[in-house]
């Protein structure tokens, strides 16, 4: 571009240094600069750094940077009477989350993929959560919850479900339970959102084609709905169990880990032994065993969602 | 014809049995909030729940206004999320319209990293750049928040706003650089206003992202005058105890309303900039 509008003849060897700097080959890096250099020091710096600090026994005190080896990640595995249950609540937790969400959000968005009137109306409202920041969300489900002022254990009651108040958040029981349902009030405007987008893209004739061939109401759904929504639920299902995995706040929030541990996720462990007794590497050591259990579905979505781009 | 309509009017009825059922579900704690925000204290501790307040006060709003610092935590909200929202866009824009229009060594590299980079954990991610922030004197300040929001926002960001711009033809430029101009120029010029939508999406998401987050927030801001909304209505019922639910409610109110307010003139734009790539067509 630039080297049309130069008139005086340059010498040979500038003339192709200035071709080449302006040629296709190089203009993508300028562009891409603005945004590679942020992405290189606020998300490959801080990801390689936690992991190095993961071998190590740094602290706020010592900033002692020796590696370690692997020193944290067997004091984790043998000696910490904290890490197995909150890998076996992780693991609970993100597969009823991620169950529930999918099965509330598949039901919600084939009904509302049905032309009825009030259908906009239904939507908004099934995507209200969305604007909720899970603070806010942990806060008002608190008073749901509540044992004794909380609408909860009065509707439960009032049905004849349950004869004494429940204290969902405070009883070991029913804790674990109590924080799900919150998250999957949190996730399911994503799963309604992205499975009727997959729905609406399900053309009319396909329905038809399946009836005239004598298929009913489930048939249809078996043999076209779920097919083609196969990609785009795949997509939703593991985005859920990632965010579902890592989640942090609203537990944080509702519980902070209790009762007895019996809220307590690999998420909360790591935070609390970081900013709360300080342990870096430790911390970081939980958060690598986390990297570590993600990486198949991270692998997935991201081939995934490459593979729809290309 | 018979058989039609009533098998018609029986998916009609399931329809709607299933979305008053799942409304009820996420739309309760919502009106619940709202509500309760407009309630006197009376009405707050009874043991059947009152649904309408019977007469709505203002007096929540105007104790959590006057007496709480609620009206600061909003403030350093906006500010963070605003000067978040314009850092993604200025620093992902450019990046985002080489990687949809330009064929470069690690593009594809990059479009890894773009999609896998807002899945690591977050406390992973959080430990090492509190570290590093400390070093810098970055910890409380709202300039330290805003680097680690940028960071939350930029590769998600970068991705979404490639998808949309996939969409916009290449000819666009290509005449307008035949008639002239650079291509700084033509983006600047015709690109640019034909891909706000798109623009717009990102800018949602990434103020959404700064105006919700809590945990970063709660790690880096010590001084309770830097609070953002999150963190300071957290520390509210940490220290007024979870009994003030009027006060609660109506501070949580004020959390929501702009980020609502937002989503509904945006949400098109955001539903669709998040299911482009997972919905062809």
């Amino acid at each position: 571009m630039t080297t049309k509008t130069l008139s005086v003849p340059l010498p040979d060897s500038l003339e192709r240094l200035s071709r080449r700097l302006s040629n296709r080959h190089i203009t993508p890096y300028y562009y891409l600069l603005p945004t590679v250099i942020p992405l290189l020091l606020l998300t490959v710096y801080p990801l390689l750094r936690g992991i190095y600090l993961a071998f190590t026994q740094y602290n706020l005190y010592n900033k002692d940077t020796t590696l370690v080896g692997v020193l944290n990640f067997v004091e984790l595995t043998t000696n910490d009477t904290l890490f197995w249950g909150a890998l076996a609540n992780n693991i609970i937790w993100t597969v009823g989350i991620v169950a529930i969400s999918y099965l509330l959000g598949l039901l919600t968005s084939i009904a509302l993929n049905e032309n009825i009137p009030l259908r906009g109306l239904f939507r908004g409202l099934a995507l209200i959560p969305w604007v909720c920041p899970a603070v806010v969300a942990a806060l008002a489900w608190r008073w749901i919850f509540d044992p004794h002022f909380g609408m909860l254990n009065y509707m439960l009651m009032e049905i004849g479900l349950i004869n004494r108040n429940i204290g969902w958040l405070g009883d070991k029981n029913t804790a674990l339970l109590a924080t799900m349902i919150v998250a999957v009030w949190k996730l399911l405007p994503f799963s309604v959102v992205m499975l009727l987008a997959g729905l609406q893209t399900v053309p009319e004739e396909l329905y038809e084609a399946a009836a005239i061939d004598g298929a009913g109401v489930l048939g249809r759904f078996r043999w076209v709905t779920l097919p083609l929504l196969n990609r785009v639920g795949k997509i939703a299902i593991l985005l859920t169990t990632i965010w579902a995995f890592n989640h942090f706040d609203s537990v944080y929030v509702l519980t902070g880990g209790g009762p007895g541990d019996t809220t307590m996720l690999l998420s909360i462990m790591s935070y609390l032994n970081a900013f709360r007794f300080f342990k870096i590497g430790y911390a970081s050591a939980v958060g690598v065993v986390m990297l570590i259990l993600l990486l198949l579905p991270i692998t997935l979505y991201t081939r995934q969602v490459l593979e729809d781009v290309e | 014809m018979e058989l039609f309509i009533r098998r018609r009017l029986g998916r009609y009825v399931l329809a709607y049995g299933w979305l008053l059922f799942i409304s009820t579900f996420t739309a309760f704690p919502f009106f619940w909030m709202l509500t309760s925000s407009f309630k006197a204290r009376a009405e707050i501790f009874t043991r059947v729940p009152v649904l309408f307040p019977k007469a709505p006060t203002l007096a929540n709003y105007n104790y959590v206004l006057t007496e709480t610092p609620a009206g600061r935590y909003f403030l350093n909200s906006l500010y963070i999320a605003t000067v978040t929202t314009l850092l993604a866009l200025v620093l992902t824009t450019l990046g985002a319209y080489a990687l949809s229009r330009f064929q470069f060594r690690m593009r594809r590299s990059l479009g890894v990293w773009l999609i896998a980079g807002q899945m690591f954990p977050g406390v992973l991610m959080l430990i090492p750049l509190f570290v590093t922030l400390t070093r810098l004197n970055l910890v409380n300040t709202y300039a330290g928040l805003i680097i680690v929001y940028t960071m939350a926002a930029l590769p998600f960001s970068t991705w979404m706003l490639k998808g949309y711009f996939d969409t916009v033809p290449r000819e666009l430029e290509d005449s307008a650089m035949i008639d002239g101009c650079s291509r700084l120029g033509a983006i600047r010029r015709v690109f640019l206003p034909v891909a706000a939508p798109g623009i717009a999406a990102v800018a949602l998401f990434a103020f959404t992202i700064a105006w919700q987050e809590f945990m970063f927030a709660l790690t880096m801001m010590k001084d309770q005058s830097k609070y953002p909304l999150s963190v300071g209505i957290n520390f509210f019922v940490g220290i007024a105890g979870s009994v003030v639910w009027g006060n609660i409610m109506a501070m949580a109110v004020l959390i929501i309303v702009p980020g609502l307010i937002f989503f509904l003139f945006l949400q098109r734009y955001m539903i669709s900039g998040l299911t482009a790539g997972a919905v062809k067509g």
